[in-house]
């Protein structure tokens, strides 16, 4: 009989302190007090997740590579790309703007991603990935600062002020765009969740035992 | 599953790395055990970052209501240099009320509203107002799911500024006003990420 006494759950939100409960298959625990997750055997997929990161990384890369929008003036068409993009923001405006634009919107959802390819790499490997939980710090503290999907809603709203102005055509790489955005969200989740050991999770590697 | 007692009578913290529960004793610091993380109390922590972020942000927002944040040029007309309050009204008078109706959102309403309710939890919090907690918590966590939002005027100046680049039959510089209107989004959104939640939930 095993008489060891499972040690006691925390909410990080309001402090209560909480027997641990035994939850079954796709259960979750709240905090009674003020609704926030306390635990969750709920195994998320890792098969699913990194082909939702793979599918996401390809998506983005093809739809940086294909125009965006195309500006039609004068009878004269140009195509703009994510990279034509950032490089007339940088030409034409100074001071911070441009450089939180493209942090927030770029650059840090690129870095979330790398890690999170980082993790799941190792994980295919069957090894621990090295400095795992500094990368979930890191993640979990990258997280409020992700705005791919606000810069996207931008995009929409400055191309639809345009119109007023010039021909302005949305061409299918922003909605690849938001399908990356989508995709890069629900599997950084997945890798922050399966990396918590306090939750009950048990990362399913293929080919691997449990 | 019954909440018996806190994390702060019994002197544990979670470990905010791995989730796990750690005692620490007479010390404010220790480490966690199950991951090598730094652990500290939160209860000995001040809130005074948040304080300081806050007040930062207010300034600035403030600041820029009264610069120029953008002027347009376009080949027919010449638009001074306008603020975000002279750009809605301009859009609502050209007819394009729903543009106006998202600067109205995204820069007056939405900051107006995060100015007072993260005031508000920090004033709260320096009192150590015990009642409204539940009410306080959904507070605190709809500032930090809108906060993103504010940004959206300052990518839409900046998209706009970089497709008046490509052939558009007009110009877009930017003002004293967006950066100021940028740093204070940032500076706000700051304050109330790094504002401890569990703050609100503290005996005393």
């Amino acid at each position: 009989m095993d008489t060891s006494i499972p040690p006691p759950v925390l909410c990080v939100q309001c402090d209560a302190l909480y027997r641990r409960p035994l939850l079954h298959e796709d259960e979750e625990a709240n905090c009674p007090r003020c609704g926030a997750a306390l635990l969750s055997s709920t195994t998320p997929s890792f098969t699913r997740s990194i082909w939702l990161l793979v599918a996401s990384m390809a998506l983005y890369l093809l739809a940086a590579w294909l125009p965006m929008i195309s500006v039609t003036s004068h009878g004269l068409r140009r195509d703009v790309t994510v990279w034509k993009a950032m490089t007339a923001l940088w030409r034409e405006t100074w001071g911070v703007v441009p450089l939180f634009v493209t942090a927030f919107s770029f650059l840090l959802p690129l870095i979330q991603a790398g890690l999170t390819a980082w993790v799941f790499a190792f994980a295919w490997l069957h090894k621990p990935a090295p400095g795992r939980l500094a990368i979930r710090r890191w993640m979990q503290w990258l997280r409020p600062w992700l705005m791919m999907d606000v810069m996207l809603a931008a995009m929409v709203l400055a191309a639809v002020r345009l119109t007023s102005e010039a021909l302005v055509d949305l061409r299918a790489s922003i909605w690849l765009l938001v399908l990356a955005c989508m995709g890069f969200g629900a599997s950084s989740r997945h890798s922050i969740d399966g990396m918590a050991p306090r939750a009950h999770v048990r990362v399913s590697v293929p080919g691997r035992r449990p | 599953m019954s909440a018996a007692m806190t994390g702060q009578a019994q002197g544990v913290v979670a470990c905010l790395a791995c989730g796990e529960t750690v005692t620490v004793g007479a010390c404010d610091a220790s480490v966690c055990p199950h991951c090598g993380s730094p652990v500290r109390t939160w209860w000995t922590a001040t809130a005074e970052p948040s304080w300081f972020l806050y007040l930062g942000g207010v300034l600035s927002l403030g600041l820029s209501c009264y610069q120029p944040a953008f002027a347009f040029k376009s080949t027919d007309r010449l638009h001074f240099p306008m603020t975000f309050f002279d750009a809605m009204v301009e859009l609502f008078q050209q007819g394009s009320w729903e543009f106006s109706a998202v600067i109205l959102l995204a820069t007056f309403v939405v900051p107006t509203f995060r100015v007072l309710a993260l005031g508000g939890l920090l004033w709260a919090d320096d009192f150590g107002m015990q009642t409204w907690r539940l009410e306080r918590t959904l507070l605190l966590r709809t500032m930090r799911a809108l906060g993103r939002w504010t940004f959206l005027d300052v990518f839409a100046v900046a998209a706009l500024a970089a497709a008046c680049s490509f052939g558009a039959p007009l110009s877009l510089s930017v003002g004293p006003g967006l950066w100021l209107y940028c740093l204070s989004s940032v500076l706000m959104h700051a304050a109330a990420v790094s504002f401890d939640v569990r703050r609100i939930w503290a005996s005393s």
